[in-house]
């Protein structure tokens, strides 16, 4: 494609020819062809699902392509394992750190590739050779330091660090941004333009649009497995890129809100923290997205999962559709018409090894009983009504739940509690991880559950959806409520400026 | 349509494996063949079934019950420990008494494991020790008896045709299968095993279901000590140990995974096949006990690599190597 055309004078030292990879019952890699250059920083966007991390995986031997060439410096290779993706100069920078955390810093860059003095490990040179590298990504860090308590940051170096000690030429950072603040993105972009000057080629993978831009010299796009389109980064900006990642502008993201909410209160929390010893009283109209925002960490969650029935630290009392209830466990609270979608899907929202059917059907069991046995032939409609209403991409419900996308599991888990049918709903960062095309259907379902009455109350950390969706906001400070803001008043100003404000609004409207 | 096609892939091999076995044993000795051969061999088998049933539905929630074994045995001696003439009164006592126990001594471990959240392995080490104590206590040496008219009623044949043992077999299984699939009880179990937590926030009563299938574990070990002494006509105070790690080897030949989470009933059948008809080959031939043992262990291997997930990986991956060189070629053909 345009990639001939590319007029560049650099050496190619990375060719993907036609690569095709299936898994049961997705395509997940199609006919891909993808170059790099040395001394390139090459960016890879796409939605999850698209292929991208799929195409990396088979670069770095731990998929097995089902066709296609990878050829390396004019030699066709393949790998069988990640060994032989390392023999052939490969490098990945894993998203989820691949650090042992009781072993030191020197340990973790030379796993497995000891120095060895008279059969005994030699653990001078180890040092010498860790400090060595270390240096030149400067990074100053003692090799003798146990991984485990360093920051994200520099265990992201020490992750570098040990992918370049076997001297690598092309190097994957597999979303290496996601964890880090601004600061430390710019001191991870020094190394990368540094290795770059070392006539490395490099690719980028990350959901960070701004980054991929700022960071790329040539940017492909993959959507649904294919190659969208390869250009260097010059014809990009943000908009451009979103759209041939999705089809669809980022303006249009969110759905409109509500216009008038109804009158009646469904849902009225007051609640105790032994943490903070502060007291928060609020209350959920009908159809109202209410947001609960603030920095984290200011006993939003345990105040959420105390709704639910979860944790011990809460003393919460709640009134929902006039009835007085105390919630224990979560039985108990779904029995009142209450769901929670957790925070965490992989931990806490979705049974990986069992099937769709069964991780969609199991808060509801007990609603589809006849004399005892369930109703085998309703529970597999109404699994299959909310997959396609929710257009959650499967091949069978029984197909096991970890073969899903990221994006996928989050529907899963909504369409788990939507055949609740919930009064209230509490959503703890429903979007953690998801890309802007099912961040995008998530707002959407959030919008029209609220208009068919349910009461929604949302966690997020993300600012924009604090002011996208919501209908009204709350923001805690450690344990306390220091706004109330609705309409208009739902403004990033507004809400940073009570994040760090001492004034409860409940003490002083008593005042 | 698909489901039952994924089922059969996944029980396919078991059987499979079952009717190799089967069918060398005929060829060396074709008496096996016969009805009576295989009514012994469906008697044989029975008690296999129901504790490799109770310890597939403890596997389930990722737990295990090593006191299968001593729940048999209490059982079995209970059995043949109450009144044996014949009147509807003993008779219900019989079928009403050793199940009670069974499932009481089932209870108390799932009350340890789920309450005091003590593990497993090790609740289930001491009540075995407990009961098998009891056990002896009851019966120190072997005897007792049982009514005649039951005992010929469960190792008979209905209308003189259909034995009475394969019956068993096959409603158990299906009882257990629909259990398992059908079921709030059976459904709660794959979600445990699966993950309890996320099993907890679906509102899924965890506590009350992991003691009930300890209890559930225990009743299905009753009906196999009932069993044995209506079969044996008497009862033996150690007869229950080996299905301790028989009904685990069992269970996993069946498809359950020891992590909890997968599995089911259905390959039961074939797993307790394969190793009753081994014995009865081994016994065919006249070979002597630790060639026995040897060739058994042998077996069990054989058959828990053909039965496990990682066999149709394996197969996969044959296929996509073949596939890949094909290519290769037709690709060079091509290039020519």
């Amino acid at each position: 494609m345009n990639l001939n055309t590319n007029t560049s004078t650099k050496e190619i030292v990375l060719k993907m020819e036609g690569i095709k990879k299936s898994f049961p019952g997705t395509l997940a890699v199609d006919d891909v062809n993808f170059i790099c250059k040395k001394g390139e920083v090459h960016g890879l966007v796409g939605e999850n699902g698209a292929g991208k991390s799929t195409l990396m995986k088979i670069l770095g031997g731990i998929h097995i392509q089902d066709k296609g060439n990878i050829i390396i410096n004019s030699e066709e290779k393949r790998f069988n394992n990640y060994a032989d993706a390392r023999e052939s100069g490969v490098g990945i920078v894993y998203q989820e750190l691949s650090l042992l955390p009781d072993l030191s810093v020197a340990e973790n860059i030379f796993m497995g590739i000891w120095a060895k003095k008279k059969r005994f490990i030699d653990w001078d040179e180890i040092k010498r050779k860790s400090k060595n590298i270390l240096d030149k990504i400067n990074i100053k860090l003692d090799p003798e330091e146990i991984v485990g308590p360093l920051p994200v940051a520099l265990k992201q170096m020490v992750e570098i660090a040990k992918v370049l000690t076997q001297n690598p030429e092309i190097i994957i950072f597999d979303e290496p941004t996601s964890a880090l603040s601004r600061e430390e993105v710019d001191r991870l972009f020094k190394i990368i333009k540094k290795l770059k000057e070392n006539n490395k080629a490099i690719i980028f993978i990350s959901h960070r649009l701004k980054e991929v831009l700022e960071i790329s010299d040539v940017i492909t796009v993959m959507k649904d497995g294919k190659v969208v389109i390869t250009r260097e980064k010059e014809y990009f900006d943000e908009d451009k890129l979103i759209l041939s990642m999705v089809g669809r502008e980022f303006s249009q993201i969110f759905p409109d809100k509500a216009t008038k909410i109804k009158e009646d209160k469904i849902f009225s929390l007051r609640s105790f923290s032994e943490k903070y010893k502060t007291e928060v009283k609020f209350s959920v109209h009908k159809g109202e997205v209410l947001g609960i925002g603030g920095l984290q960490g200011q006993g939003q969650f345990e105040l959420l999962q105390s709704i639910f029935g979860l944790g011990s630290k809460m003393d919460t009392k709640i009134i929902i559709s006039g009835r007085h209830f105390i919630p224990k466990n979560p039985t108990k609270a779904i029995k009142e018409g209450i769901s929670l979608i957790p925070e965490d899907r992989n931990t806490e929202g979705i049974f990986l090894i069992l099937s769709i059917l069964h991780n969609i059907a199991a808060a509801t069991v007990d609603k589809r009983k006849n004399i005892g046995l369930i109703e085998m032939k309703k529970e597999k409609q109404e699994v299959r009504d909310i997959v396609r209403n929710l257009s959650i991409k499967i091949v069978s419900h029984n197909q096991i739940a970890s073969s899903l996308s990221g994006g996928n599991l989050q529907k899963l888990v909504l369409a788990k509690w939507l055949l609740a049918k919930p009064k209230v709903m509490v959503m703890l960062e429903p979007t953690k991880g998801v890309d802007v095309g099912t961040k995008q259907q998530i707002y959407k379902l959030i919008r029209e559950l609220a208009d068919q009455g349910v009461a929604i109350i949302i966690y997020t950390s993300e600012m924009i959806e604090l002011i996208g969706i919501c209908d009204r906001v709350l923001v805690m400070n450690q344990g306390f409520l220091t706004a109330n803001l609705s309409g208009n008043e739902i403004t990033e100003e507004k809400i940073m400026k009570a994040s760090v404000s001492n004034i409860n609004i409940l003490e002083e409207a008593k005042e | 349509m698909k489901e039952s096609q994924q089922k059969i892939r996944l029980y396919f091999p078991i059987y499979i494996v079952v009717i190799i076995i089967y069918v060398i044993a005929g060829i060396i000795e074709p008496r096996f063949f016969t009805w009576n051969n295989n009514v012994n061999l469906f008697t044989r088998i029975t008690p296999l079934i129901l504790a490799g049933m109770a310890q597939t539905f403890v596997i389930l929630t990722g737990g295990i019950d090593l006191s299968i074994g001593s729940i048999i045995g209490l059982t079995n001696v209970i059995a043949a420990s109450l009144p044996y003439i014949n009147t509807p009164l003993n008779i219900i006592l019989w079928f009403l008494i050793p199940p009670i126990v069974g499932f009481g001594v089932g209870v108390i471990n799932g009350y340890f494991i789920s309450k005091k959240e003590l593990p497993p392995l090790i609740v289930t080490l001491a009540t075995s020790a407990i009961w098998l104590g009891v056990t002896l206590y009851i019966m120190p040496i072997p005897g007792g008896t049982v009514s005649l008219s039951v005992a010929l009623t469960i190792t008979g044949r209905l209308f003189n045709v259909i034995p009475v043992p394969l019956l068993i077999i096959i409603s158990s299984v299906l009882i257990g299968h629909s259990v398992l699939g059908k079921t709030e009880f059976g459904r709660s179990l794959y979600a445990i095993g699966g993950n309890e937590l996320i099993a907890y926030e679906s509102g899924i009563p965890c506590e009350k279901y992991k003691i009930l299938v300890y209890g559930v574990s225990g009743l299905l070990g009753s009906f196999a000590g009932m069993f044995l002494s209506g079969w044996m006509f008497s009862a033996d105070p150690i007869i229950g140990e080996p299905y301790v790690l028989n009904s685990i080897a069992v269970a996993v030949i069946a498809g359950t995974a020891l992590s909890g989470g997968k599995g089911g009933v259905v390959g039961i059948i074939g797993g307790a096949y394969i190793f009753y008809l081994l014995n009865n080959i081994l016994n065919l031939l006249g070979i002597t006990a630790f060639y026995q043992y040897i060739a058994k262990g042998l077996v069990l291997i054989i058959a828990l690599v053909i039965s496990s997930p990682d066999a149709s990986k394996i197969l996969q991956n044959f296929k996509n190597k073949v596939l890949y060189s094909k290519n290769k070629e037709l690709g060079e053909i091509g290039r020519d």
